[in-house]
């Protein structure tokens, strides 16, 4: 079966709101929530800590310049009496 | 009091881990440990991986910023509240009461170091450690014995960083002036028993060369550089020196320390200095001599993977095979055992 | 004056560093701005060369880069510079810890302000961030004097106002009542006194709230909020502290920001607020549950509710009062149902800042049947200014499909209602794509001029505060985020140009039904009006000769709406006639509490 996350056509960003107590408590949490997700490790694109809590902006790349992009196999139908 | 620092050539080479093993194999001793910059924290501030981190046992006294003390997880007794700034807050003196992890956050320039020395002599310290930061060295001269790290996070190339610390020993070698550190404070030339002092606050460019050229007395000796030079103009001295022939009676020149030599160019242009030096009749010795004590090698680096950093190793034991093999220092290996003795 | 060395440590960016020297001059320092493209040893030269106060360093971070700057640092201090010269590094990512690695005397990072940067160079204390808002709560209605200046509809507003006070002279209901009793509970000390002033309240309530009161017998969904969930929202509150507080507003003149909070979840409506508070946020709406309005009589305690809408108990609004800043205003629906006076007494003694009451939308769009309403409003409007707060009217009816003009005209007759009593009214025109204004194409060139008009209008007849709302940009938005917070802030910064009191805003989940809003949608909206303020600055837009068109005609409209309605013998009379808003705009009179008073 296709795999949704191989037709992702580049990147996965996660965007939420930690509760920690501090900026390194935040972005240990982010990198941990890549983890927890199975995705790996992730980039934090952006942070903003506010005293309660980090807004952050996650990306996960799925294919990167010269990947192997499995969405474009396979794009032509299979022509009808076609062997 | 001893006091020993931990260099680092650059981020990730070790620093804390050589500084850890430290703590482990001094257990008996009356120990103070500070820092020139901030070591400790859980995750790198650039890289975003997870660091080692320092834990501090029963008794030890720790030299660290308010913020890093009041946050930290140990139970201590504040022996003195300095009025030393960091970013973080003064510096705090306190004793360890419960055992723990501390981020060491300390004196980042030369006087501020002096002035926090003092008071930690003062307290019957057997022994001062003091933690680097990323490669920072400046205020590392005024110790008594220096350790470097250096290892795959300054460069992957294995030659390379073998060969920037035969460097180092080389430069660590070279002899001491015997001229007391308050005898002179400007650049003198040196004639008997005649010091003739030449007015230039750096030694950094053409302009100060030429000003230093012309001013070298017909008799002269010595030439003592007790301030910040450029390996630019060092080189550019000692080249004019070398064109003036044998004639020229300058046979020395009093520097500063090795770690101003250190930071006045890289590891490359250093070592040439150091081969133009060695057939000119001339040699360099210093006002303050720290002793190179033992280099530590760390096979780490972070390396740049899918645009974010992971943890890369080089061979250990090549790593430490080449280093030994041209190195009559000690060497150990970061991530195994390793004990020291002072 | 402070002489300073700015050094652009960077090939490429030195805007940074450009700004900051800017404002230094300005504040008669002397500075000295050094090129891009010298090597840190040229750097050394100059900065040994003369005595600086000050070094200040700019340089965007990666990898190697703090090796570069330790090194720097390194030279500085090996050649002197640092006994006479502090120096500083600023950068995005520069944090206290950073810098402190990096070996500087001080940093300065993406939240820095300028004046930070100014206070630190001329020694100065300034406020530590992390120690609350440092703000001060606004009065929304003070400047103004409810004075008319279309004397016309002044009239016709009075002897509205007038018929519907003496009309209402000899009327009550239970609601009323029990927001009698409700008070003389709260002033009972005798427990045998306290309950039996229960029983009379009881007798007053249907069954589905007596069964919560006396047995715990909640309505679906609800539940009380432990003791333990308390204490940890306690300690929440207690250990974190705003970090780097936001301000929205770009000029003073610009209007405050209000949130809605009403999860259904008071625990949650509060962490959710105090992360709006630090963004700037400067005052909450509690929205309740729709079957509230339903029921005579209110549920107590401190409870939660698992679907939209946080129930207006005391402890609730008293929890929200208390967990929110002192700077925060507060202020709590009562504009329809059942419960409208002992709601406003709820919110008097609960501390909160404003209530909401409209006579007119509670029972045309929102179910109460008129004269009940009319009955409970003017009694609610009573307590109002009794507790001193101001209550605001919103102007929704718009959304059934009720013309601007008639919903107008039901916002002023509250105001001059408001005025009679002695409260402070504030109006709250819709900003907004209702389905009138669909159906006739009124914005189908821009959303500016039918908007604009009807602040335009309402200016022209009385000197009221104007709170666009409610939310603004009701009805442009959709679940895509960039779109919804493009709504906002172009909304936002209509507002400001035309220099109302307050918005209510909206977040960019607003459009979605089928679940909570989330903290991150809420921020999204901040953040773009927040930008959208700072973009407008003191400018405005320009309409076009179509919006004053339109205000004329709002203007015409409104006092055709109002010589109708003044030519009934009562309010509740001219809105079952349909005159403020009919069937065929979409309205109904409501029918909860038909036939209740006495």
């Amino acid at each position: 079966m296709k795999r949704a996350l191989d037709s992702v056509m580049d990147a996965i960003d996660i965007e939420t709101y930690l509760v920690c107590a501090d900026p390194l408590e935040g972005k240990k949490l982010a990198m941990q929530l890549g983890t927890e997700l199975n995705l790996g490790e992730i980039d934090i694109m952006y942070e903003e800590f506010d005293g309660y809590g980090m807004r952050v902006r996650l990306r996960k790349y799925i294919y990167k310049p010269g990947n192997n992009y499995l969405y474009l196999e396979n794009i032509a139908p299979e022509k009808e009496g076609d062997l | 009091m001893k006091s020993v620092g931990i260099i680092g050539t650059a981020k990730n080479t070790g620093k804390t881990t050589t500084l850890s093993a430290l703590l482990r194999s001094l257990k008996n001793r009356k120990i103070a440990v500070t820092g020139i910059g901030y070591d400790g924290e859980e995750i790198d501030n650039i890289t975003m991986l997870p660091k080692p981190r320092l834990y501090f046992e029963k008794g030890i006294i720790v030299a660290t910023a308010a913020k890093c003390i009041l946050n930290a997880e140990v139970d201590y007794k504040i022996l003195k509240k300095t009025s030393i700034p960091t970013p973080l807050g003064n510096v705090f003196l306190v004793e360890i009461t419960k055992p723990g992890l501390v981020v060491i956050a300390g004196p980042n320039r030369v006087s501020h170091l002096k002035e926090l020395m003092k008071l930690i002599a003062g307290l019957g310290i057997d022994l001062l450690l003091v933690d680097g930061s990323l490669n920072r060295i400046s205020p590392m001269y005024l110790l008594d014995e220096l350790i470097f790290t250096t290892g795959g996070s300054k460069n992957t190339d294995i030659k390379i960083l073998t060969d920037e610390m035969v460097t180092v020993e080389k430069i660590f070698s070279l002899p001491s002036a015997a001229i007391s550190p308050d005898s002179v404070s400007s650049i003198s030339f040196v004639s008997g028993s005649d010091f003739i002092p030449c007015d230039l606050a750096t030694f950094i460019d053409d302009d100060d060369l030429g000003i230093l050229k012309k001013c070298i007395p017909d008799r002269c000796e010595k030439i003592i550089i007790p301030l910040f030079f450029s390996e630019y103009a060092l080189t550019g001295l000692v080249q004019f020196l070398k064109s003036r022939g044998s004639s020229v009676a300058v046979n020395e020149i009093v520097l500063l320390s090795p770690v101003h030599l250190l930071l006045s160019s890289d590891f490359l242009r250093l070592d040439s200095l150091l081969r133009l030096l060695s057939n000119s009749g001339i040699k360099f010795s210093y006002v303050f001599t720290p002793r190179l004590k033992a280099i530590t090698i760390n096979p780490f680096f972070p390396k740049l993977y899918n645009y974010h950093f992971v943890a890369g190793y080089l061979d250990k034991d090549e790593f430490l095979k080449s280093m030994k093999g041209k190195l009559s220092i000690d060497v150990f290996n970061v991530k195994e055992r390793f004990d020291f003795d002072f | 004056m402070k002489k300073i060395l700015c050094v652009p440590f960077d090939p490429v960016h030195d805007v940074g560093i450009k700004i900051i020297k800017a404002e230094l001059d300005k504040y008669g320092h002397d500075t000295k701005l050094l090129s891009p493209d010298l090597t840190p040893e040229a750097i050394v030269k100059i900065a040994a060369s003369d005595k600086f106060d000050f070094i200040l360093v700019s340089r965007t971070l990666g990898y190697g880069v703090a090796e570069l700057l330790a090194r720097f640092v390194d030279l500085l201090d090996a050649a002197g510079v640092r006994e006479t010269s502090k120096i500083v590094i600023g950068g995005k990512p520069i944090t206290p810890e950073l810098a402190a690695e990096l070996g500087f005397d001080k940093g300065f990072g993406a939240n820095s302000s300028m004046e930070e940067i100014v206070a630190y160079i001329e020694g100065r204390e300034i406020t530590l961030s992390g120690q609350g808002l440092n703000r001060t709560k606004k009065d929304i209605a003070s400047k103004y004097d409810y004075s008319f200046n279309n004397l016309e509809i002044e009239a016709l507003l009075g002897s509205i106002a007038d018929k519907l006070i003496d009309w209402a002279k000899t009327k009550s209901s239970p609601g009323i009542q029990r927001a009698v009793i409700r008070e003389k509970i709260f002033n009972a000390t005798d427990q045998t006194e306290k309950d039996s002033l229960l029983k009379e309240y009881y007798a007053l309530c249907d069954t589905e709230i007596i069964n919560a009161n006396t047995r715990g017998k909640f309505i679906k969904g609800v539940r009380k909020v432990t003791g333990k969930e308390l204490e940890n929202l306690a300690n929440f509150i207690k250990h974190r502290k705003p970090v780097d507080p936001v301000k929205i507003q770009h000029a003073d003149n610009h209007p405050l920001v209000f949130k809605f909070l009403g999860s259904g979840c008071p625990i949650m409506d509060i962490t959710h607020a105090k992360v709006c508070e630090r963004y700037g946020i400067d005052g909450f709406l509690v929205i309740n549950p729709s079957w509230e309005a339903r029921f005579e009589g209110l549920i107590e305690g401190c409870l939660t509710h698992e679907n939209d809408g946080t129930i207006t108990s005391f402890d609730n609004i008293k929890l929200l009062r208390d967990s929110l800043d002192s700077s925060t205003l507060l202020t709590v629906r009562a504009h329809r149902g059942l419960n409208t006076p002992e709601t406003i007494l709820l919110a008097g003694l609960a501390g909160a800042d404003l209530a909401k009451i409209n006579l007119v939308y509670g029972s045309l769009g929102a179910g109460t049947d008129p004269v009940r309403l009319a009955v409970d409003g003017l009694y609610a409007i009573q307590l109002a200014a009794r507790f001193n707060m101001p209550f605001d009217i919103p102007g929704n009816d718009e959304l059934s499909g009720v013309p601007a003009w008639k919903s107008l005209a039901g916002l002023l007759i509250n105001v001059m209602i408001g005025k009679k009593l002695g409260a402070k009214p504030i109006l709250k025109p819709l900003f907004c794509y209702g389905p009138h204004i669909v159906i006739n194409g009124l914005m189908k060139q821009n959303y500016i001029d039918y908007n604009t008009a009807k602040i335009l209008a309402l200016r022209s007849i009385v000197n009221s505060p104007i709170w666009p709302g409610e939310p603004i940009a009701f009805m442009t938005q959709s679940e895509e985020r960039v779109q919804s917070a493009n709504a906002n802030s172009y909304h936002a910064a209509l507002a400001a140009g035309l220099g109302v009191d307050v918005i209510t805003v909206a977040s960019t989940d607003e459009a979605y039904s089928r679940g909570p809003i989330c903290v991150t949608s809420r921020i999204d909206t901040i953040r773009a009006i927040t930008d959208a303020y700072k973009f407008v600055g003191n400018a405005s837009f320009k309409p076009t000769p179509r919006a004053e068109e339109f205000t004329k005609m709002l203007i015409d409209k409104i006092t055709e709406v109002l010589t109708a309605v003044e030519a009934r013998d009562n309010l509740p009379g001219a809105i079952y006639d349909g005159l403020l808003g009919n069937q065929e705009d979409g309205a109904y009179p409501g029918t909860f509490g038909a036939g209740t008073v006495n």
